[in-house]
């Protein structure tokens, strides 16, 4: 997904091409309908499908001559594209970005993108073999900002790759906006993070990334509940160094582990070892919860 | 549609350099020259040689303004409200439309022109290459059909 931080320059004003089977013009309605194998590009932008409805904004008609009597003008000339609409296996493609889905609007004058699928179906984001899909993908074509509804990922970026693959990050959240600029993913509302054997929620999470488009940190915060097989650790917020791969949780932080609640002034877990330290620790421990893992070898 | 009329037969009417206008509820909705027009009395037949009309569309078309046809052969069916401009028909309208296939037939009773040849159109706003036309005499829609290819613009021109 970092990668689709980094995209292409803002969409550039100018003539939109087209190609398809057939063009159906309705100057009374300001409209035109492109049918079949239908291919709208400008500049690095291309938008293809099966139809397309492109929509005119209505504008004042040319000076009329002096003697005619025409009625107000419903003309396709002289004006210029408002909006177009595609259905049928919408293909988006601008610079090293593509994004499938089965319905697509473009508006010309907010300069976005909108682009929808089918529960079966959701729309996907694809950027040097990162995924990402939703509910409802929206693009910035000025700012390239990408805003997702109900977003589904994996951050593949944020692992290592060596020596070994790592478990992926799999998120998902009720939003998501992509900052190009400020190199930051924003999630909120019921996000979700899981990795492994670990599950975080939290009501928001910003993932930041480096200059080569890796994950380097998220951070959660509003109230962070992290849990790891049995063990159970809550905070206000939450910090993750992908590097170390570890947790760090503050905030009136809290560790419940089978009977021992452990609070202190913060809490770190390494995800891959399982380690827990707590920082200034006091609470209550119950060794005898405990009994099963110290048999063990 | 029949507009295929018998060149062999001899008109019943022969004109050279003609000017022609239609008035429609007292105005003047279209006019036009032709080189040379001959008229046959049976089925209603009129061929245009160099033809140029001019006309103003009362309904459909009105936004588009005067629109002035050029034809270098036209055959019509008065009867039968039909007919056929050939050899390169080019179309302008004051609204700066302009518009060019090879062969155009009009048939009245279905309100349809239609072209199977390739059509050119261009206008403010817009450029569009289509290899067929089908279009509704009453303006609510213009069909180019078989592969069509364009451009559209994207920005406001004031």
């Amino acid at each position: 997904m970092a990668a689709v931080l980094a995209a292409a320059a803002a969409l550039p004003p100018g003539p939109l091409d087209f190609k398809a089977l057939e063009m159906r013009m309705e100057p009374r309605e300001h409209r035109v309908f492109l049918d079949g194998d239908v291919h709208l590009s400008r500049s690095d932008l291309t938008v293809t499908g099966q139809h397309a409805l492109v929509e005119y904004e209505e504008t004042t008609p040319p000076p009329r001559r002096k003697r005619s009597k025409q009625p107000a003008a419903a003309m396709l000339g002289g004006q210029s594209v408002r909006r177009f609409e595609v259905d049928g296996n919408v293909h988006v493609e601008r610079g090293a970005r593509t994004a499938d889905g089965e319905h697509g609007v473009v508006d010309i004058q907010t300069q976005t993108i909108v682009l929808t699928g089918t529960p079966e179906a959701p729309p996907v984001l694809r950027d040097k073999g990162e995924t990402l899909s939703g509910e409802r993908i929206l693009f910035h074509l000025d700012n390239e900002d990408v805003e997702v509804w109900r977003p589904k990922l994996v951050l593949h970026r944020a692992v290592a790759t060596e020596p070994k693959p790592d478990a992926p990050l799999r998120v998902e959240a009720a939003r998501l906006v992509l900052h190009k600029a400020a190199r930051l993913a924003r999630f909120t509302e019921d996000v979700i993070v899981r990795r492994g054997d670990t599950t975080v929620r939290s009501p928001r999470m910003d993932a930041k990334y480096d200059g080569d488009g890796q994950v380097t940190r998220l951070e959660l915060r509003g109230g962070v509940d992290l849990r790891q097989g049995d063990r159970r650790a809550t905070g206000e917020n939450a910090d993750y160094d992908a590097k170390t791969k570890e947790v760090v949780l503050t905030g009136d932080p809290k560790l419940y582990d089978r009977g021992d609640i452990l609070s202190g002034q913060r809490i770190d877990v390494v995800l891959d070892s399982h380690e827990v330290r707590v920082d200034q620790a006091r609470g209550k421990l119950r060794p005898e919860a405990h009994k099963d893992e110290e048999a063990r070898p | 549609m029949s507009v295929t009329s018998s060149h062999d037969a001899a008109p019943d009417l022969s004109l050279e350099r003609v000017a022609f206008a239609r008035i429609f509820e007292g105005r003047v909705v279209a006019r036009g020259t032709a080189d040379r027009l001959d008229y046959r009395r049976a089925g209603g037949r009129v061929t245009a040689a160099d033809g140029s009309a001019f006309m103003e569309p009362t309904k459909g078309y009105t936004s588009y303004g005067t629109l002035h046809f050029t034809a270098p052969a036209a055959d019509g069916e008065i009867s039968g409200r039909s007919g056929v401009a050939t050899g390169g028909v080019h179309l302008d309208t004051a609204h700066g439309d302009a518009a060019a296939t090879e062969r155009v037939e009009y048939e009245g009773a279905a309100g349809f022109v239609r072209s199977a040849t390739p059509v050119d159109a261009r206008g403010p706003g817009y450029r569009v290459h289509g290899n067929g036309l089908l279009a509704r005499a009453d303006g609510s829609a213009i069909q180019l059909v078989r592969g069509v290819r364009g451009l559209l613009e994207m920005e406001a021109r004031r």
